[in-house]
């Protein structure tokens, strides 16, 4: 960490902002909770005010773990409330409740977190419209600042997964999901939420600025076992193992693997894929001033047809997913791939 | 005992040939295995060859008279090949006899054979090719498999080479396995063809029991051949293959007369002629030979470049006698079932135009002329003896070629009579003229014979039944099996007929057919529309009674194969402009990656270049895209 943030210094790079999550970093002991957030800040160059989001689950939470995050910088939580039927949760293999949820969320609020976001899911087995219109309010009752709503993705080998192959539950159909997925939109929007990227919604002025550097291709790096980074063009990994990972640092050794060079065509072919998951879509503005050429220069074949597809549309100065190809934006992003 | 004929034939010295000065014809015998497939057939030659010494042990790979990698996989024998033997039999001259000069050997009392063994295919698809093989011989050996029994194609085979005037050497096969009853066979062989059970041998080719007799049954039973050798010259050719450095090879038995190097010859079905530059026999690699006489089976060369001009079944004769009258049994081989062959990428249409031609060079039954699909792009319409004959070309143009394809269902030939008092044939359902100038459609009906167990002739006749068969015969073989004779339509039996009967009847079943004739029937076109379209390639040609069932089906598997598009894609079959059945492939609604931060960028570009490279091998029918498997949706029935 010492050897990046040197190089970090050399380059004239400050940290804009901090992320500590993948997992539940919460469940750490207060004392070591405490030590990793300010030894984040002892050896980075990290800005004034800069965001800096702890992910916490709720049941791994209390008032003075709250209050030691926020003493040590930390000013946005981003808490995994899933859902708020017990029997979805249980499902999904969480350990907390939903009566759990509205708890954490009030000690935080108590505690003084001015910015929290509610990561929730939908297309969950066994989880019908009804449910989920319900979850929708209970969020929008605790008004956190930030809402995250994924569609749940069954991956191979997990337990939901058996229990669906298996025929233990039934999986959401495809039609039921998408209109969950804009009963979501309609109903956040309607509560004064923005929705500024597939599955992120915030109030205004409270975006993830952190993420948003992921969708416009701004540089970052991932510390611990099997994260990854993205700098100087290049995109890497360290190794998965979290002993190896431990056994490298520990003799001054890099943890990083599986590096590769993006050249500048395909970081074009990124900006477009993944700035199109924002709402407000990619400005030729914007990717001129980054890229010195205009998107129609590159991708002018994808936008000629976008069009008439309506699943997309470009104006001349800025192209962005209409309200259906919201959910069928593979469809859109698939032609800016690099030809 | 058999005695090898030491290393002599390699300097071909010894052998007892006739010449066109004296006919020795007398000790030459020419004959040609048969048998229901998996009996053995192919063991038993690869055994004669052995004790025969005509391939050293050492060079001896299972079934080398199937000489291409396709056959020996296939187990099937695709080609008919010749090939001559040299047979002395017990008493004769034993190996390290070197005693007397090769000339007075040959003409010692001690009688030296040439057998002439001539390989024929086993399926049904080249039934022609099979008869003309037999008719190039004076007998048969029939080899029965002693646990199977007769079965269809040993029926078929049986009353083919009896239709020929052949002598039947019955042998009844794979004695060595535990479950072989050779006594019932010998009743079945008994009841379907009188053949009296002393003059079945007794082998298995495996071991090579039994062998030995059959060798000693062919010099003593089999006639030498008929056929004046002072008569003008007259040679059946019974197969050819192409050759790149010296063009067609014709295979032949000469029947009358004799042919020599420089002779100048007429191929009577063509009208064609040629002059022979070179002669030779099979050993069975080819063997030069200075002429070859009435009786003898070898191979000609005579610069003709074209398989083509050159017919299975053509007579060769002398083209500077006049007035000859040709062999029988010539008839012009026409393809029996049609296709559309496309390739999958457009470019490569010229790369599959010359792997056609090139496979055309060495398969006359052939054919294929260029053919334009509205859904398709740009391909060849190309005609086959048979399903197998099909399955063969697309895997070698697959194989050899290194070419993808999508091939349309299979298509018998119509032949159609229209309003106007014209008569045309179609073999692409998407040529079938409009109902009103149609005055009546005739297809190809065969005369298919299945034997089975008794206890399945319900199932059987009832699979017959639905497939519009017309019930001809049944006759006991046995007191518990059967054979059972239909005439039955071609397009009927063309899919999944044979797998369906072996399913009724626990794979006993076999099944042989050949064709008879056109015949009317109440035929439809039933045309498959997509997005309100009609996909030229998924038309068919069908009876009325069946076209609702069919498009039934038809529809419902496309629904499964068709991915979701962006729009509502109604799939429809309709019979003129009536549509008979609908579904619908509903828009598509959902294609996104919900999550993607720092470590998904890889696999989401992963996943957008895997969709890409899908879509890419989806034919595009207007605004549909459509996988290649739903070409061959068309190809299955349930």
């Amino acid at each position: 960490m010492g050897a990046w943030a040197a190089r970090l210094k050399d380059l004239g790079y400050r940290i804009a902002t901090v992320y500590v999550g993948g997992g539940t970093p919460t469940i750490l002991p207060l004392r070591d909770l405490v030590h990793l957030l300010d030894r984040i800040w002892a050896i980075f160059q990290v800005e004034d005010g800069a965001e800096f989001t702890v992910e916490a689950n709720p049941g791994t939470v209390d008032r003075p773990k709250l209050k030691a995050m926020l003493d040590a910088g930390v000013n946005r939580l981003s808490l995994g409330a899933q859902a708020f039927q017990d029997s979805l949760l249980e499902g999904l293999g969480r350990i907390h409740t939903a009566r759990e949820i509205v708890e954490a969320f009030c000690l935080a609020r108590d505690a003084g977190f001015r910015n929290i976001n509610l990561d929730i899911i939908y297309a969950l087995p066994g989880q019908t419209m009804a449910s989920w219109e319900e979850t929708l309010e209970a969020v929008t009752r605790l008004d956190p600042e930030h809402v995250s709503a994924y569609g749940l993705m069954l991956e191979e080998g997990t337990r939901l997964w058996e229990r669906v192959t298996g025929g233990v539950v039934e999986a959401c159909d495809e039609d039921t999901e998408v209109r969950m997925y804009y009963a979501a939109k309609d109903i956040l929007e309607e509560s004064g939420y923005e929705h500024y990227e597939l599955s992120n919604f915030s109030k205004p002025g409270y975006r993830c600025l952190h993420n948003i550097g992921y969708w416009k291709i701004m540089p970052y790096i991932g510390l611990g076992a099997g994260a990854h980074s993205y700098f100087g063009r290049w995109r890497f990994n360290n190794v998965y193992d979290a002993e190896e990972y431990t056994e490298r640092m520990s003799r001054g050794a890099m943890p990083v693997e599986g590096g590769r060079e993006i050249s500048k065509a395909e970081e074009m072919s990124d900006f477009m894929i993944l700035g199109l998951r924002m709402l407000e879509g990619v400005s030729d503005r914007e990717f001129r001033k980054r890229f010195g050429v205009g998107i129609s220069d590159v991708f002018g074949e994808a936008l000629g047809k976008c069009n008439s597809l309506g699943l997309a549309e470009w104006d001349g100065s800025s192209i962005r997913l209409t309200r259906r190809g919201l959910m069928l934006s593979n469809e859109v992003m698939r032609d800016f791939l690099i030809p | 005992m058999v005695v090898f004929e030491n290393a002599d034939w390699h300097r071909g010295g010894a052998l007892l040939l006739p010449d066109c000065s004296g006919n020795n014809a007398v000790n030459i015998r020419n004959f040609c295995i048969i048998a229901h497939v998996d009996h053995g057939k192919s063991t038993l030659a690869d055994r004669i060859l052995e004790l025969t010494r005509a391939i050293p042990e050492r060079e001896m790979t299972e079934q080398v008279l199937d000489r291409m990698d396709l056959e020996r996989e296939r187990g099937i024998t695709i080609k008919a090949k010749a090939v001559r033997l040299v047979y002395v039999p017990e008493g004769g001259p034993g190996p390290g006899d070197e005693a007397g000069p090769e000339g007075e050997r040959a003409r010692g009392d001690r009688p030296e054979y040439v057998f002439n063994l001539i390989d024929t295919p086993g399926h049904v698809d080249f039934n022609y090719e099979v008869s003309r093989s037999l008719a190039a011989c004076e007998g048969a050996v029939l080899v029965v498999d002693a646990s199977q029994g007769v079965e269809a194609q040993t029926i078929a085979n049986l009353y083919l080479a009896i239709e020929n005037d052949l002598t039947i050497i019955p042998v009844i096969n794979k004695i060595d396995l535990p479950n072989a009853d050779p006594e019932r066979v010998l009743q079945e062989l008994k009841d379907i063809a009188g053949i009296a059970p002393g003059e079945c041998i007794f082998v298995s080719a495996k071991t090579g029991e039994g062998v030995p007799q059959v060798l000693q049954a062919i010099a003593d039973r089999i006639p030498p051949p008929r056929g004046r050798l002072d008569a003008p010259l007259r040679a059946l050719v019974f197969d050819s293959h192409f050759d790149p450095y010296r063009g067609v090879i014709a295979y032949v038995r000469v029947v009358d007369g004799c042919i020599r190097p420089g002779m100048p010859i007429l191929l009577m079905a063509t009208g064609k002629q040629f002059e022979v530059s070179e002669l030779g026999v099979f050993r069975p690699d080819m063997q030069q030979v200075e002429s070859l006489a009435a009786g003898e089976v070898g191979y000609v060369v005579a610069g003709v470049k074209n398989v083509s001009d050159l017919h299975v079944g053509d007579t060769i004769a002398d083209a500077r006698v006049p007035g000859i009258e040709p062999l029988p049994g010539y008839r012009q081989v026409r393809p029996m079932v049609f296709c559309g062959l496309y390739p999958v990428e457009t470019d490569k249409y010229e790369a599959l135009r010359d792997a056609l031609a090139k496979l055309k060079l060495n398969d006359a039954s052939l054919s294929y002329e260029p053919e334009t699909s509205v859904a398709l792009g740009f391909g060849f319409r190309c005609g086959f003896l048979g399903l197998l004959h099909m399955d063969i070309v697309r895997e070698r143009l697959e194989r050899e070629f290194d070419l993808e394809l999508i091939v349309t269902a299979p298509s018998v030939v119509y032949r159609v009579r229209k309003t106007n008092g014209q008569v045309i044939w179609v073999d692409n359902p998407a040529e079938l003229p409009p109902a009103g100038e149609i005055e009546a459609i005739e297809e190809p009906f065969v005369r298919a014979t299945i034997v089975s167990p008794a206890d399945y002739i319900g199932p059987v006749m009832e699979l017959c039944e639905e497939r519009r068969g017309n019930h001809r015969s049944l006759e006991y073989l046995s007191k518990d099996r059967v054979a059972i004779v239909y005439d039955l339509p071609l397009s009927e039996i063309l899919l999944d007929f044979f797998d369906k009967l072996k399913s009724r009847t626990r794979g006993y079943a076999s099944l042989d057919y050949e064709y008879t004739g056109h015949m009317e029937s109440d035929l439809v076109r039933l045309d498959i529309l997509l997005n309100n379209k009609p996909v030229d390639a998924l038309s068919c040609i069908i009876h009325r009674d069946k076209a609702y069932e069919r498009g039934r089906q038809l529809v419902e598997r496309l629904r499964k194969i068709i991915p979701r598009q962006l729009f509502e894609v109604p799939i429809q079959a309709a019979v003129g402009s009536r549509v008979i059945a609908r579904e619908t492939v509903s828009a598509l609604r959902k294609n996104v990656l919900q999550k993607c931060y720092g470590g998904d960028v890889t696999r989401k570009r992963k996943l957008l270049e895997k969709q890409k490279e899908g879509k890419k091998r989806m034919k595009q029918l207007g605004t549909v895209e459509v996988p290649q498997e739903a070409f061959m949706a068309v190809l299955k029935v349930d």
